[in-house]
């Protein structure tokens, strides 16, 4: 006894499958066998017994299995054929079906590739992994006053000296704009970066020709994206080439670097190496230097971001803590991850996380309004099919193989649709690209994991689909079904109802939240911001000539008949000042304040108000050391009577007078406090505002063309509207409006797709009823009343429920703009009315149809 | 007899089991199988056969009651029917006439 037990355990892995597996009169006989094979083997040596005893189970199972396979093949045909002559049979319904999901699944193909661009950001880097930002927090007195990555020069080389961990580093200057002019011609680069030599080897930029290691080592070397070189050079190798900067400084050109992708969120046209700084210091490069620098670190293998954190408070306290402290001042820093930046550290991180759970959420709901399409129609045809549930049932089917049947039904469906969204897909993504401003590449899902993902997709919503109808079709009573006794229970079209309501639900909040992002944005445009933007030309003064002679051009300017009024100042409202801190009278520690270089015509030129005081004028000499503020920094400093106080920053200054607020940011901030100087940091000012008369604009820009050609001859022209420009603000909430409002349009589409169909098929059981009906009198508004009634009533349930689900979604949205227009009612009566209308137009057809048959055909039959 | 010829493999399965007489299951017939024949058999790959001759009426099978060093199963025991018998009969009459006068060749003969 004791041996069979001690048997039993080593074998009954192997008897345990071979039971599960097998199926047949001498299974047992086999088993047994195999086993007493075993044993006498076993009594020689066990290990040789039980690789004997493996190497017999895999070799018999073949032939033993081939029989139990071919009859899964047979049955699986006969799947395949009903499912196909099924399909065939109502065609309208397989139309509908795999249209409506191939609709749903290319959507959601679309909204893929947008979110796989998305997290592909800055992860072509080979060393993404180990590549950090450097980001400091400025507090005061404990209290944050902002975080920012762009920070002093020396903190990349002393990390590197001071920090293990640190394997390398790469400095990068803010973005830069200049003239490039070669062979006395100018060309305008926008995107411009001193960088150290480093970044070849640490991010995975190539060069496409010069020496990765050298070319930005000299000061004075500038290596080229494709694109500008094209732009500059042509088709000629610019290898070697001189590049003239600024009045005389001469840069040699060292490389060329291929375009950075548009997933990366480090973009240049052109690199100048960082020693240039050094070389032609435009800014300190010590420790108190300009916050200009963004520093990269690359970590060691085995080293981590919070070994390095956590040395920070010292390395900071060394180099410039223990200076600031004095005056309240600390810093701290943490590192960013590179692959992070993206989603939460860019300017634009908010933006791109709102749209990726949006357009995530957007993907999955339409899917949802497809399935449900499915789920409804098939179901509803339940009666078709209970018949054929029944022979098989009585023919020997279980449940099991009913529920696999129909599942595998709706998982081919969906391959069949999935086929054509492709398709769908593929054609629609120049438009979607151009409506993203992105390249997507559809080709760029032809990988390992997108593949794999695809496929998961489509057996999710396969089943997804398919489940409730396989469950239900395969809980029918053969000996019903036979009969003829067939009931569309009740409890089954109310589900069917719950499921209509949702679709409606979905695509009624998407028309509402679309109806009020637009509210929303024509609300801004339209917003009262306390300056007049209209007829403002800009002219950026980009060139020497034209930043010492401001003065002489505003006057040669003034002269022209369509010229209003013009005034030259550092920079022009619409997208915010820059902000420093200030000590005001009766203060022992610096507040942030924005602050604007403006002369004595800014406030004319731009119909801003002086509310106290007066404005800068040439006749106090004591001018050039004043200050005007706004009414938000009055009220801030809690003055009352501000003229006269002082305000320090290098040395104490006067306010002379207060001015109305106006909004110099985008509106998704608040005023915020401003003071206007009347003095240039550099003593040149950065923009000529021309307020022109509306009449005849393009002679005044000619007139005006042709005395900036006076004034620099060889910049070209360059100007720009502001109403222009502040529009472009909004753009990138303008194309979120707009791809919402065609991807809520689908949805509506295949929603009211599926009401079609269901109408279609209730047409055709009422038929019968409805011939009664017309024969006992009934009239065909009557019948269709009877038609609309359930339907309304739907439509009515899913508006109520959408309102609030929208109210909540669009606060939250608003909640990104300081500035929110009301929530109006109109958009939700649109949504009820354009609802109500789309869903009555679509039943109409078929209840037409069904209303206006001849009673007689209907019930002639039977 | 059956109307069609059997397979090589069912013949010498039906010899076997014929041979055996009363201890013909699964392992004797497949040691017995590979002595004779030289050729390797798995052991699930006789049962097709042997299944084939029974479903002709070729063969009988009965089980054995359970012994210990089969793991508590039974042993499926294999009988020739007289049917099987017959074939057996016919078998060796076409054999022999088929063969009769067969000398044993060298395979360069045919040249």
């Amino acid at each position: 006894m004791t041996m069979t037990k001690e048997k039993k355990t080593e074998t009954r892995l192997i008897e345990c499958l071979l039971e599960k597996f097998l199926s047949g009169n001498y299974t047992e006989a086999f088993i047994g066998d195999l086993l007493e094979s075993y044993e006498i083997r076993a009594a020689d040596s066990r290990i040789s017994a039980k690789i004997w005893l493996l190497f017999q189970l895999l070799s018999s199972l073949f032939s033993l299995l081939r029989k139990n396979i071919y009859g899964g093949v047979a049955m699986f045909k006969n799947y395949f054929l009903m499912a196909f002559r099924n399909l065939k049979k109502h065609r309208t319904y397989t139309l509908i079906n795999v249209f409506g999901l191939a609709l749903g699944l290319s959507a959601t193909i679309l909204i893929l590739l947008y979110l796989q661009f998305e997290i592909s950001y800055d992860r072509f880097h080979e060393n993404a992994d180990s590549i950090y930002r450097v980001c400091i927090r400025h507090l005061r007195e404990g209290m944050s006053e902002g975080e920012t990555h762009v920070y002093t020069p020396p903190i990349g080389p002393d990390m590197k000296k001071d920090f293990p961990e640190v394997e390398d580093f790469v400095r990068m200057s803010t973005l830069r704009v200049a003239y490039l002019n070669v062979d006395n011609k100018a060309f305008k680069v926008d995107r411009i970066r001193y960088a150290s030599p480093s970044l070849f080897e640490v991010f995975s930029f190539k060069l496409k020709s010069g020496n990765s290691r050298t070319a930005l080592v000299d000061p004075f070397s500038i290596v080229l994206s494709e694109q500008t070189s094209e732009r500059i050079f042509g088709s000629k190798d610019p290898i070697g080439e001189t590049i003239q900067i600024g009045p005389e400084d001469l840069y040699k050109v060292t490389g060329i670097v291929e375009n950075p992708p548009s997933n990366s969120s480090i973009q240049f046209n052109a690199l100048i190496s960082f020693e240039t700084l050094y070389a032609r210091p435009i800014m300190r490069m010590d420790w108190n230097g300009g916050n200009q620098i963004i520093t990269y670190v690359k970590l060691r293998e085995n080293a981590t971001a919070s070994s390095v954190e956590e040395k920070f408070p010292d390395f900071l306290w060394r180099n410039i803590n223990q200076r600031i402290a004095q005056y309240g001042w600390k810093n701290e820093a943490y590192l960013q991850p590179l692959k992070k930046i993206h989603f939460y550290y860019d300017q634009s991180s908010r933006t791109a996380l709102v749209n990726f759970y949006t357009f995530s959420a957007v993907a999955i709901f339409i899917l949802l309004i497809a399935c449900i399409n499915f789920v409804n129609l098939t179901t509803a045809r339940a009666a078709r099919r209970a018949r054929e549930v029944g022979i098989r049932k009585v023919i020997g089917a279980h449940r099991g193989n009913l529920i696999r049947q129909f599942l595998g039904e709706s998982v081919a469906m969906t391959l069949l649709a999935f086929t054509v969204g492709i398709g769908v897909a593929f054609i629609l993504t120049p438009t979607y690209n151009q409506l993203l401003n992105k390249e997507l590449n559809p080709f760029e899902l032809l990988n390992f994991t997108s593949i794999f993902g695809l496929l998961f997709l489509i057996l999710l919503v396969g089943f997804a689909s398919g489940i409730h109808p396989a469950f239900y079709l395969s809980s029918f009573q053969p000996a019903k079904t036979l009969k003829g006794i067939f009931d569309t229970a009740r409890g089954n079209r109310k589900f069917r109802n719950a499921l209509v309501v949702f679709q409606f639900v979905i695509s009624v909040t998407l028309i509402i939240c679309t109806l009020l992002i637009r509210n929303q944005l024509s609300y801004i445009k339209k917003a009262e911001l306390g300056y007049n933007k209209e007829n403002m030309v800009i002219i950026p003064l980009a060139d020497q000539d034209l930043r010492t002679k401001t003065e002489e051009m505003r006057g040669a300017l003034l002269s022209l008949p369509g010229i209003v009024q013009a005034a030259a100042s550092s920079d022009v409202p619409h997208n915010g000042f820059t902000s420093n801190g200030y000590i005001p009278e009766g203060y022992s520690h610096s507040i942030m304040i924005h602050a604007l270089d403006a002369d004595e015509h800014f406030l004319e030129t731009y119909s801003i108000d002086l509310v106290k005081g007066r404005n800068f004028s040439k006749e106090f000499a004591t001018d050039r050391d004043a200050y005007l503020i706004n009414e938000t920094l009055a009220k801030q400093l809690g003055w009352d009577d501000p003229l006269g106080k002082t305000i320090r920053r290098n040395g104490d200054r006067k306010v002379i007078g207060v001015v109305k607020d106006f909004q110099f940011a985008t509106l998704h901030n608040l005023i915020e406090p401003l003071l206007i100087t009347n003095t240039p940091w550099r003593k040149e000012f950065d923009y000529l505002s021309i307020k022109i008369s509306t009449d005849d604009i393009p002679s005044t820009l000619g007139s005006i063309e042709k005395i900036y050609k006076r004034f620099s001859p060889l910049i070209p022209f360059e100007y720009f509207f502001l109403d222009d420009a502040f529009d472009r603000l909004y753009k990138s909430e303008e194309k979120f409006e707009k791809i919402f409002q065609y991807f809520s349009l689908l949805a509506i589409c295949i929603a009211l797709l599926g009401l079609f169909s269901l109408t279609a098929y209730s047409a055709q059981q009422k038929s019968k009823e409805i011939g009664i009906r017309k024969v006992l009198g009934a009239t065909v508004p009557q019948i269709l009343a009877l038609f609309s009634r359930e339907t309304v009533v739907l439509i009515i349930v899913a508006n109520a429920l959408a309102c609030p689900v929208a109210l909540f979604v669009i606060q939250r949205w608003l909640g990104n703009f300081a500035y929110r227009s009301s929530i109006s009612v109109w958009a939700f009566v649109m949504a009820f009315f354009g609802s109500m209308a789309a869903a009555f137009v679509t039943i109409s057809y078929q209840s037409l149809k069904a209303a206006l048959k001849k009673p007689a055909d209907e019930l002639r039959s039977e | 007899m059956a109307d069609k010829f059997i397979s090589r493999p069912e013949e010498i399965m039906l010899l076997v089991v014929w041979k055996l007489k009363d201890n013909a299951y699964g392992i004797t017939i497949r040691e017995f199988i590979q002595e004779m024949t030289g050729k390797y058999w798995s052991i699930g790959a006789i049962y097709v056969p042997l299944e084939r001759l029974e479903k002709k009426g070729l063969l009988a099978s009965y089980n054995s009651s359970p012994s210990p060093e089969r793991g508590g199963r039974r042993k499926r025991l294999f009988k020739i029917t007289p049917a099987g018998i017959t074939e057996l009969n016919e078998l060796y009459r076409m054999n022999s006439v088929l063969w009769k006068g067969y000398p044993k060749l060298s395979p360069d003969e045919n040249k």
